[in-house]
């Protein structure tokens, strides 16, 4: 690794720090995501040595999924630009933390499942279910679904008397990727003896995601209408915890940091958003305002030139994207390509290229997978010229690269963005690419049919 | 390799801009007195509406007036989740008031089920049906395996996420002549296929016909993957089941000459109904 000479910026950080400013680099940065599986696969169809043991690897964000943080050899092999971290478990080890369900500090209020199981900080159950490669840990058992299903009074003080996890535990920042070395340490190191710039996770769950997690998915949904007191108890108290866990990151490695991601918040299917906008503004934005203000406010005191960066999968439509911008989002992964129209890629580049940078694009669901070489190059012609004008692009998967992608298609990725991907980019577009031609806006929140008079509800006529 | 799903059943956004008013002012219920029409408008709007409470209430009073349960499941509840998923399709409705609206269907069924399986008349075989692993929607599902009780079947309904082992093992246990599998999400059918592929590697598939449904399931998924049956509809499965276990009782599932006998159920079905057609506008 060539050495760096302190205090002068290496050219992929500045290329990274360029692009998260809306300013155009010398070439789009790339960085890569993965499973634990499509990371030994990578490592295995590139040459390099790998351990067997998924135990073995820090994971890349929580507990429970099997995503790893990439390590410097395969990012210097590979020539990508940055690389990311995340905060620990509390009181657990590195990745996986595996307690028994006689050893959850609280009710569940289901019986022991037969199966085995993994349970998360939060108390979140999960069942490990494996597929042809590895597996995945399936959510089993809610933590606060007897909560939410019980009376105001004694839901609120169940949440009250909830063994919350302490995001100031310092075992979340005991470890990091190089074994022996402190996540400060690890933060130092990337800054001050190589090149890559840093992306770090200090969320450890997430807020409207957590409450999912801890709810239900099925029992969350109804919560908006039949259980609002609880669920704006539930997603307070998330937020404190997602400020928390993002403060004891940015006190102990914030400087160090390039830009921040909080946790992933997912708020869409692939056709439109899970809730309307006027459930979103009153139920769930006030939280990120108060949430996301706060931990930006915190890191910018560490790192004046820090971005924080919002995840969700799916449709975002462009009201909601506002609604995130307000409350001091700068940047927006992961950029699923193949979503309703209203909201995928180069409509977000239209609709808000001025005011916020982007971050993923490159499809996992079918062309990372299953398309050819040809087919990954021209995925990345295409999402490159849509989002990569005036900078605010950093390409990468779209989610994780999983076991099924074939290293030919991620070096073909990597490939094409390096020749492609050179500023300034070509004008005309490459095939394929959405240029806006005949695009529609999202027609949500249309007006909609009320209820005719002569159908009055049962209380209405009792009244 | 993963599997590539296809899925050919994508509603046209034409067909759902119709105006739910209009439909309202074209008497759907032809044959019943207003004061019934009124409680079906009411129990269709609280459906809508997600007012399960009050949904359920008016159950009673429709029962009370001598309207039977499968005409309320098939009427107004039936048109009511209609224009619910219309709205979600259209991003009028979101999760959480397709949710409410899908309590209301719950709690309403919850009161019908029972009245309707009390109506069954002779036995006919036994159906094992089940929602297939890792997909927990069940409301499809409990309908079918309502009207096949209904219509005379004894049947063993395993719930929601159920691992093909759960399938074998209760084909093992209750010796049915039909096993339903149920998937409503593109990303679960693929296990439909597979609890087939399980059937045939422990030697039952000529035991059991294997029927498939759900928003996803097309006959050619059916086809791809080798089931028997495909249900488009409630009314369909039963139709079928029920030509499973009479005409076709002979034939042992997965044999394609009984899956041509159930493509021309259909086709029997299409021609009845064009038939009907143009008897009206002739």
């Amino acid at each position: 690794m060539a050495q760096i000479i302190k205090n002068a910026m290496p050219p992929e950080r500045k290329r990274v720090i360029d692009a998260l400013h809306l300013r155009e680099p010398d070439l789009v940065p790339i960085g890569l995501w993965g499973t634990i599986e499509g990371y030994q696969n990578l490592r295995k169809g590139i040459g390099m040595d790998f351990k067997a043991d998924p135990k073995d690897y820090r994971t890349g964000s929580t507990t429970w999924t099997t995503d790893v943080s990439f390590e410097l050899d395969i990012a210097e092999k590979l020539g990508v630009d940055f690389v990311r971290i995340a905060i620990g478990s509390p009181g657990g080890s590195p990745g996986f933390r595996e307690i028994q369900f006689d050893e959850i500090p609280f009710d569940m209020g289901i019986p022991p499942p037969s199966v085995d199981i993994n349970v998360d900080e939060w108390g979140v159950i999960r069942k490990w279910t494996p597929h042809e490669q590895g597996g995945y840990y399936e959510m089993i058992g809610y933590p606060l679904f007897h909560a939410t299903s019980a009376p105001l009074e004694e839901g609120l003080r169940i949440l009250d008397e909830f063994p919350w996890p302490n995001a100031w535990d310092e075992s979340c920042l005991e470890d990091s990727p190089i074994p022996g070395m402190t996540l400060r340490e690890y933060c130092k190191f990337i800054r001050e003896e190589t090149p890559f710039a840093l992306l770090g996770q200090g969320g450890r769950g997430g807020i409207f995601e957590q409450a999912k997690y801890m709810v239900g998915y099925a029992k969350i949904f109804s919560d908006f209408i039949e259980s609002p007191e609880f669920l704006e108890e539930m997603l307070r108290r998330l937020t404190d915890i997602e400020i928390d866990f993002n403060k004891a990151i940015i006190d102990e490695c914030g400087e160090y940091i390039d830009w921040m991601r909080m946790s992933p918040e997912d708020l869409a299917s692939e056709k439109t958003a899970f809730l309307s906008l006027k459930m979103f503004d009153r139920q769930v934005k006030p939280h990120y305002v108060r949430g996301f203000r706060e931990i930006k406010e915190h890191y910018l005191k560490k790192n004046p030139l820090g971005k924080i960066q919002f995840h969700s999968c799916g449709a975002i439509p462009e009201p909601f994207m506002r609604g995130l911008i307000e409350s001091g989002v700068d940047g927006y992964d992961s950029l699923p390509p193949k979503v309703a129209r209203h909201s995928n890629p180069a409509a977000k580049k239209r609709q808000l290229g001025k005011e916020m940078f982007f971050y993923g694009g490159i499809d996992v669901q079918e062309t990372l997978p299953w398309g050819s070489v040809e087919d990954v190059r021209n995925e990345v012609r295409q999402r490159i010229w849509e989002m990569g004008h005036g900078g605010g692009f950093l390409l990468s998967s779209s989610h994780r690269l999983e076991h099924d992608v074939p290293t030919q298609n991620v070096l073909a990725m990597i490939d094409e963005a390096r020749s492609y991907g050179r500023y300034p980019l070509p004008t005309d577009p490459p095939p394929g690419a959405d240029t806006g031609e005949g695009y529609e806006p999202w027609s949500g929140e249309r007006k909609r049919r009320r209820r005719p008079s002569r159908t009055r509800s049962t209380a209405a006529r009792a009244a | 390799m993963a599997l590539f799903i296809e899925t050919e059943k994508e509603w046209d956004i034409e067909d759902l801009q119709y105006d739910f008013e209009d439909s309202l002012e074209t008497d759907r219920w032809l044959d019943a007195p207003s004061e019934i029409k009124e409680l079906f408008h009411e129990i269709e709007w609280n459906i809508i509406d997600g007012e399960h409470e009050d949904t359920s209430d008016l159950i009673h009073p429709a029962l009370d007036a001598d309207v039977s349960p499968r005409t309320l499941v098939a009427g107004p509840m039936a048109t009511g989740i209609a224009e619910v998923g219309r709205r979600f399709k259209m991003d009028e409705y979101f999760l959480p008031e397709v949710m409410m609206s899908a309590k209301c269907m719950h709690s309403a069924l919850g009161i019908l089920k029972p009245l309707i399986v009390a109506e069954k008349s002779e036995e006919i075989g036994t159906v094992v049906v089940g929602t297939v692993q890792g997909d927990l929607h069940d409301i499809g599902k409990k309908i079918v395996a309502m009207m096949l009780e209904a219509a005379g079947f004894t049947v063993v309904d395993l719930g929601v996420t159920v691992p093909p082992e759960d399938f074998i093992a209760a084909i093992r246990e209750h010796q049915p002549q039909i096993v339903g599998f149920s998937a409503l999400l593109t990303t679960t059918m693929n296990m439909q296929w597979e609890t087939i592929k399980h059937l045939q590697k422990e030697g039952m598939r000529g035991d059991v016909k294997v029927f498939v449904g759900g928003a996803p399931i097309s006959q050619a998924w059916c086809d791809k993957i080798g089931a028997d049956a495909y249900g488009v509809d409630a009314l369909v499965a039963v139709e079928k089941a029920k030509a499973c276990v009479q005409e076709y009782k002979d034939i042992k599932g997965g044999d394609p000459a009984l899956h041509g006998a159930m493509l021309a159920v259909d086709a029997q079905r299409v021609a009845e109904q064009a038939a009907k057609l143009e008897a009206a506008s002739g």
